[in-house]
């Protein structure tokens, strides 16, 4: 006898079938097993809807008042009026001048947020640090275990990928830092005046200190990072101030708060800082590009000079062409630059060029239109809408694909500030445990692929909370595409219009950072618990 | 209905004393709300429906029949309320299909039945998952199993036949294992 539709054995399950159909059903369960299981997995089936279902009249009458989706709206309509009227007042103030000599006390001016970034940085590389390398140690240790006892299993059925695995868990169990690497950690490192690092050195710590030679490259982070000796390869500084008192025979790339150069650098400088400082001793024989608030050069660029800079000061040589995107520029009568200037400025009064000054080739001076609120430019809402159509239509691949990921709902206050923390972590953990990943020469593939997901993620944080915004919103009460459609634009809107109010703009974007990525964590890891 | 509650307070709430409805409300105002909140799908609409079948309920106190057992006779106004509801949103829309049983089922793989012991956090899921299902769906399968009715009260309640009803519990779980998508293997 054939087996029955599964229609026939779900009403049996539900007692539903007449006692003639149940002999007949019964007679053939008695034979066959696929059947027996499908019925016993469907009546289990039915205890599972039966206790989920019940469950709500339990839970839900104990939670009963908690957040209401009209709480919600109206906290984010004083929200939006509360930053409104903030941002009007912080536009009067400005218009009065009164902050623009107390700018670097703003936390949300650029020199503030410069500090409370490098601060916050280096809050995690001391304590932080330690914590992410144990994990990964342990983690490295878990996958290891993993694939021998995965290897272990294989073995029988499929000895090929059994030894792929056999050589993946060797490699990673042997894996450490890439052999031509040192790694030095300390309050204070120091490589003494008499001491040679054969090596590249990665030093991290509150200071660090190059008084001797590293032959290889040199990766510091730390507070102050001074060197005094030589570095042969090329240095990549993470520091609040970088001072190049000695040589680097190759490239430097300085993210910092202040960079100074009073001795040598070989090759290029790339200074994405507040400040950069070329002293008069100082010497690039190569181009000097530096983005920061205020560039003086004093010394010596043997190449080229540019400069994207809030201020830019020339007092030293440039051995070709000068230019610079600026707010003011001051070209003081010690200046020589050997080929053309060009100054890109926003008003000829802020063009100061001293007459003894030399310049070997042109003098170019091009007034940039004053730039005009960008809320009164077209061009802003057309990329504004264009973005918003883009994230919309991710949006609606992303809940094609992964349903799952959509399906929070933020009943309490706990589970805010916790889908806050999760989104904290993984917005700032993940990019460290990809360096410490990566040094490991095995765990680069890994660390490439995290990196490609963790950005994606930035991207789609706010269509996660665009999408719980406008459910939370609508509140629609059947699940049908539709529905979802309309919450999902409904939240995107209202997110472009908020992340787009002047100064607090800013921060609310960065919280919606945090709770998106929070919110697909956790969506990610239930999800992934239930499985 | 527990017999402690006792037809006491029954007669004394057809009376109107309005500290038997305070007793009866604190009693059964979750299972009602737990209904609503299933067949309505959102909690919003639940907590209002909650208040408005009590209020109901107040008003039809006299024409109930104390041989009938009292919660399911609440429970049944409280679905009647969210039917009427429901049907009273789409007014352009009927709620049901001419031929439930003859549409056509969604293509894609037949998921095996969700039979594994949840935690909380996956009853959750479930939960939330039921009530993001389509009305027509949804309705039959939290009188089924909420409600714990046959199928053939089911389809008087809804106005359906009994083998539409069949068809759409059966297939309201296999959207629900789809939208799950646990990855259980249908035995082989």
């Amino acid at each position: 006898m054939s087996c029955f539709p599964e229609l026939t054995y779900a009403c049996y399950v539900d007692g539903e079938l007449a006692a003639e159909e149940v002999r007949r059903l019964e007679a053939h369960l008695a034979l066959c097993a696929r059947c027996r299981r499908l019925v016993e997995s469907l009546a289990a089936e039915n205890r599972l809807l039966v206790a989920a279902l019940q469950e709500v009249s339990e839970a839900g009458a104990a939670g009963w008042r908690t957040v209401r989706p009209l709480d919600i709206a109206w906290s984010a309509a004083a929200v939006l009026l509360v930053a409104a009227g903030l941002n009007a007042a912080l536009q009067w103030l400005a218009s009065l001048g009164a902050l623009v000599g107390l700018e670097w006390v703003n936390p949300f001016g650029e020199p503030g947020q410069m500090s409370l970034f490098f601060n916050g940085l280096f809050y995690l590389l001391r304590g932080g640090e330690t914590v992410i390398a144990n994990l990964t140690r342990i983690g490295v240790v878990a996958l290891t275990a993993a694939l021998a006892v995965g290897a272990f299993l294989l073995v029988r059925r499929r000895p090929r990928a059994a030894g792929v695995l056999v050589t993946l868990a060797v490699a990673l169990g042997l894996a450490s830092p890439a052999a031509a690497v040192e790694r030095r950690k300390a309050d204070v490192v120091t490589v003494a005046r008499s001491e040679t690092v054969n090596e590249s050195l990665v030093a991290s710590g509150e200071t660090v200190n190059i008084e001797g030679v590293v032959a290889g490259e040199l990766f510091a982070f730390g507070r102050r990072v001074t060197i005094r000796g030589t570095v042969k390869g090329d240095v990549l500084c993470w520091a609040q101030t970088v001072a190049i008192e000695g040589t680097v025979e190759g490239n430097v790339y300085g993210f910092a708060q202040r960079v100074t150069v009073s001795g040598a650098v070989a090759r290029n400088l790339y200074a994405f800082v507040q400040s950069f400082q070329l002293e008069s001793a100082g010497r690039v024989v190569g181009d000097v590009h530096s983005f920061s608030e205020e560039t003086v050069l004093d010394g010596t660029v043997g190449r080229d000079a540019n400069a994207f800079s809030g201020s830019t000061e020339v007092r030293g040589s440039v051995g070709r062409n000068f230019r610079a995107a600026t707010h003011k520029l001051a070209v003081l009568g010690s200046a020589r630059i050997a080929g053309d200037l060009r100054a890109y400025v926003y008003k000829k009064e802020h063009i100061h060029i001293d007459p003894a000054a030399t310049i070997g080739g042109k003098t170019e001076t091009q007034l940039r239109p004053p730039r005009a609120s960008r809320y009164a430019q077209p061009r802003f809402y057309v990329r504004q809408a264009l973005r918003l159509v883009a994230a919309f239509l991710t949006g609606l691949v992303l809940f094609w694909l992964f349903p799952f990921l959509f399906g929070a709902r933020l009943s309490t206050a706990k589970a805010v500030l916790q889908t806050v923390g999760v989104g904290f972590l993984v917005l700032v953990a993940t990019p460290i445990a990809i360096c410490l990943v990566a040094i490991t020469l095995i765990g680069l593939p890994m660390a490439l692929l995290t990196l490609a997901v963790w950005l994606a993620g930035l991207y789609l944080a706010k269509v996660f909370v665009a999408a719980f915004v406008g459910r939370a919103l609508l509140n629609p009460a059947e699940g049908q595409t539709g529905a979802f459609v309309r919450a999902l634009l409904v939240g995107l809107l209202i997110l472009f219009v908020a992340v787009n109010i002047p100064y607090v703009g800013g921060w609310i974007s960065f919280l919606v950072l945090l709770v998106g990525l929070g919110l697909a964590v956790s969506q990610a890891r239930s999800r992934w618990q239930a499985a | 209905m527990e017999e402690a509650t006792g037809k006491a307070v029954l007669e004394r709430a057809r009376a109107g004393d309005a500290e038997a409805w305070t007793t009866l409300y604190r009693q059964f105002s979750r299972r009602v709300f737990g209904l609503c909140r299933h067949l309505l799908g959102s909690r919003e609409a639940a907590e209002d429906a909650t208040s408005e079948v009590f209020v109901r309920v107040q008003r039809a106190m006299r024409s109930y029949d104390s041989q009938q057992p009292f919660p399911q006779w609440l429970l049944s106004i409280a679905s009647h309320h969210c039917v009427d509801q429901l049907r009273r949103r789409r007014v352009e829309q009927r709620l049901f299909e001419a031929d439930e049983a003859a549409l056509p089922e969604l293509p894609g793989a037949d998921p095996t039945p969700l039979s594994e012991l949840l935690d909380a956090e996956q009853r959750a899921v479930l939960q939330e998952a039921v009530g993001e299902l389509p009305e027509r769906l949804r309705l039959p399968l939290v009188l089924r199993y909420y409600r714990e009715l046959s199928y053939q009260q089911i389809a008087d309640e809804l106005g359906l036949n009994r083998n539409t009803v069949a068809t759409l519990i059966l297939r309201g779980k296999k959207e629900l294992r789809r939208r799950l998508a646990w990855s259980a293997r249908r035995p082989a």
